[in-house]
């Protein structure tokens, strides 16, 4: 009887289907770490594939069911401690029902499942997650709402704050914490600009040993700086068991420097163990620079962006300046990106870094811990 | 207002760009009109254009004739239904035979397969990305995607033509 059930309800909700369309992507990454005298190289290669189903339930499409599964396999070979590494990794993506609907001068978003979810900074949580995400997008303003899970994800895959440690193969859980978002945005402040706040709580429910729970309120601002470029503000506030004080914000100025060039001057501020102020923490990891002992400071940075035709370049340059019981220097974060689109459906990418180290204590533990501060990763993927 | 504006500007664009290609054929003006008024294109309508244009039937042909054809000649792999609608992908299939297309890897690898085609046109813009393969479209649309096409891989220039220009 209950197969009966079952099959009932999966017909019917494959019945309005209209079609079922699909994609694949295959890659390669070829990544390529030394330390500062290239005496212990790291060469990280991953292949993968990734295959893709849209299942409209209408014709318009507002209403649909998306869902991509990838597997691949990621080899770490240590060339100087002659060692390998090699993990199996499968992962559903993406398992999405999301319908669209217009309501009064708006329109009302609904995804449900796993997808990629973002804070409006970038700051704390940008990852893959399971849940409900509500939205009402209106001529002036959006405002948004998001509750799930994190602890079904692969932490094969996803990199976040307080993930088991143990070896594992295939899939593995992550930390398990249930996000709560809500977030609105004004998008004609002084007409062209946009204004958006966002809070955000984490709170840890399973599969992790720290209970601390995390709180953040983010003021994001956006517009133009007249005709000759754009800026982004922003800033979070975070508590971590909501007595612990964290800061993170930027400003990023851009300038349009032809109509294929833009030059980007900004900088960042990472609170540090000072006082009332902690070094801040995000919920996802995240990269803000290659300084393998930066715990806090300011970060000022220059871009450049070049794209034209079927070619996108970046050069990157970014001071790391230490703040805390005493300010310092650290050195100079410099990366380079160039992503070639040789056909459209094929993409080859190359992203070269450096860290060099110009205060002489970081370039003391640079050396002692062997920590990589030069990379090259090599990219390609083919779209079928 | 803006809209209705908008839309019939569109309209007439699309119908002045086709008159433009397809001036030499006098029943042609009928077709366009026919076209504009159908709520889902059929095989029959996309066939009828993309014949003509090639050359392989003359512009009195009927729908039927023009599937029938094309057919013949191989263009299509199957017979299809003059009178069934024509989704998305077997329009963009039949409208790439049109012109010479420098697609993407699998594009060519397949020699511009239906699949390939579709995302081709997806890829150039010329078909949103939100269109299933499988989405039946409407005449205005099949139209609209076909002077698009006229643009991107001619090189006849709408923009000096267009009635929406500036």
């Amino acid at each position: 009887m209950k197969k009966v059930i079952l099959s009932g309800i999966i017909a019917c909700l494959l019945a309005p289907m209209f079609a079922l369309s699909w994609n694949g992507v295959i890659d390669n990454t070829s990544k390529l770490s030394s330390n500062d005298d290239f005496s212990a190289l790291t060469l990280d290669q991953s292949n993968g594939i990734h295959l893709s189903v849209n299942a409209p339930f209408n014709t318009s499409g507002t209403m649909k069911f998306v869902a991509e599964g990838s597997f691949k396999y990621d080899l770490i070979s240590n060339f100087e401690a002659k060692t390998s590494d090699l993990k199996m990794i499968a992962d559903l993506d993406l398992f999405k029902f999301s319908g669209k609907w217009n309501a009064g001068k708006g329109i009302v978003t609904l995804d449900l499942g796993r997808f990629l979810i973002s804070d409006i900074s970038g700051y704390t949580f940008t990852q893959k997650s399971d849940g409900l995400s509500l939205s009402y997008d209106a001529l002036k303003f959006k405002i948004g709402a998001y509750a799930g899970y994190t602890g079904l994800q692969n932490r094969l895959n996803v990199t976040m704050l307080n993930n088991p440690q143990e070896n594992a193969n295939f899939y593995a859980l992550t930390a398990g914490y249930v996000p709560v978002m809500v977030n609105l945005t004004y998008k004609t402040l002084f007409e062209t600009h946009t204004i958006g706040i966002q809070g955000e709580a984490f709170i840890p429910v399973a599969n992790i040993e720290d209970k601390t729970k995390y709180a953040y309120g983010t003021l994001m601002m956006n517009g133009p700086l007249g005709v000759v470029g754009a800026y982004t503000l922003k800033g979070t506030v975070g508590l971590s068991d909501f007595k612990n004080l964290m800061i993170d914000g930027g400003l990023d100025l851009n300038f349009y420097l032809a109509n294929t060039a833009i030059m980007i001057l900004g900088g960042e501020f990472v609170s540090y163990e000072s006082g009332l102020l902690h070094h801040f923490t995000s919920i996802t990891s995240r990269t803000i620079t290659t300084d393998p002992v930066f715990a806090g400071g300011v970060l000022p940075k220059i871009s450049f962006i070049y794209a034209k035709n079927s070619v996108l370049a970046s050069v990157t340059g970014k001071g790391v300046l230490q703040m805390g019981d005493e300010t310092k220097f650290h050195g100079v974060d410099a990366s380079a990106n160039l992503i070639c689109n040789v056909f459209s459906d094929l993409q080859i990418g190359l992203d070269l870094g450096a860290f060099v180290a110009i205060d002489s204590d970081v370039k003391e533990l640079i050396k002692l811990n062997k920590s990589n501060v030069y990379y090259a990763t090599l990219k390609a993927s083919l779209a079928f | 207002m803006c809209c209705k504006i908008w839309a019939m500007k569109k309209i007439i664009s699309i119908v002045f760009a086709l008159f433009l290609v397809l001036s030499a054929y006098a029943q042609s003006a009928d077709v366009i009109t026919d076209i504009l008024e159908t709520e889902e294109v059929t095989f029959g309508q996309v066939c009828y254009l993309t014949a003509v244009q090639m050359k392989v039937v003359d512009d009195s042909a009927s729908y039927e004739d023009s599937v029938t054809t094309l057919y013949e000649k191989g263009y299509i792999p199957v017979l299809e239904d003059y009178d069934a609608p024509v989704p998305a992908v077997d329009l963009a299939y039949l409208y790439s035979k049109l012109w010479t297309i420098k697609g993407g890897l699998m594009y060519r690898i397949t020699k511009g397969s239906p699949r390939y085609a579709f995302r081709q046109f997806q890829s150039d813009g010329i078909i949103g990305v939100d269109v299933d393969p499988s989405n039946y479209i409407s005449g205005e649309k099949a139209l609209s995607i076909y002077t698009s096409c006229i643009n991107k891989y001619s090189d006849f220039d709408m923009k000096n033509v267009s009635m929406e220009a500036e």
